[in-house]
């Protein structure tokens, strides 16, 4: 039995396996998108809480992981405003393309993890969200623009954009630890 | 982008968010957010139907005391006339009055489905 099945028959054990499957998944979207790991986890349950709560309007044509992750966008985004932050998300304009870095198998290789997520936390939140939608979640660049709801080009555009912002960064910290 | 580097930066990118797993109260202390919620919605619409329940009873319900006695006129008029005596609107009125309509409602579908088989 599908897992949208299970919660619109029974919500204690649709729960739980919501939980199971998908809450530690949800968890690592949280934790890229905010500053600290008790706003992820917050930030994780009303995501879970609201799925439970609007099951019966999920629709069995998209993918359930998708239609989590577009829950757990909307808190974030309410969040941000709570705090009169700038949103970042929803924007459907291109960004501009900076000169061509390539990122390297070596630079990759010799970065420690807490190296790399140094540099993932100095992205911006536009450019996070595409990091991990593509490297954490395995989307394609057609599924990331249907989640986020923006042109292909935009994706490939903040994808680039990222990539090249992740270079500089490694490369400035590998750059201070040589000297 | 070369595959191998973005095999590279996906299983970096999975360590570095992959650290934390969610306590293991999180599913227990999600079902009972849940069922709170259920509860204060049943309480809260509780509530709702009391109060509209009340107002519509207060609505019904006349005042049974009458402050001012009828004047002369009034009492002659009121004798004159041969109608019934006024009564009072209770509620239990109404639902009688529901009650007698749904009857014969019944009564007449009853007489209806008997001449039609007729």
């Amino acid at each position: 039995m599908e897992i949208w099945e299970e919660l619109k028959k029974n919500k204690e054990s649709g729960a739980r396996r919501l939980v199971d499957e998908y809450g530690n998944r949800l968890l690592g979207a949280a934790l890229a998108l905010c500053e600290n790991p008790q706003d992820a986890e917050d930030l994780v349950f009303r995501t879970l809480e609201q799925a439970i709560k609007k099951i019966q309007q999920f629709n069995p044509e998209y993918s359930f992981l998708n239609w989590l992750y577009a829950i757990l966008r909307n808190f974030r985004k309410m969040d941000l405003r709570k705090k009169h932050l700038i949103v970042p998300f929803g924007s459907t304009e291109d960004l501009p393309e900076t000169p061509t870095f390539s990122i390297s198998k070596e630079l990759l290789s010799e970065s420690s993890d807490d190296t790399i997520e140094e540099a993932l936390r100095s992205l911006s939140e536009l450019l996070r969200e595409v990091i991990v939608l593509r490297y954490y979640y395995d989307k394609t660049l057609a599924e990331i623009a249907i989640m986020l709801n923006i042109p292909e080009g935009t994706v490939k555009s903040r994808l680039y954009n990222a990539h090249n912002a992740l270079y500089k960064s490694l490369t400035l910290k590998r750059n201070s630890r040589h000297e | 982008m070369n595959d191998a580097i973005e095999t590279i930066l996906a299983e970096k990118v999975k360590a570095c968010f992959s650290i934390k797993r969610l306590p293991n109260s999180f599913a227990d202390n999600l079902i009972a957010s849940h069922k709170r919620r259920v509860r204060n919605f049943r309480l809260k619409m509780c509530g709702i139907i009391c109060i509209l329940t009340i107002a519509l009873g207060w609505a019904i319900i006349p005042s049974k005391h009458v402050k001012e006695m009828p004047t002369r006129n009034e009492a002659q008029l009121i004798s004159a006339s041969e109608s019934k005596p006024a009564q009072e609107i209770t509620g239990l009125m109404i639902l009688g009055i529901l009650r007698d309509c749904i009857l014969t409602r019944r009564n007449n579908k009853k007489r209806e489905e008997s001449s039609n088989d007729n």
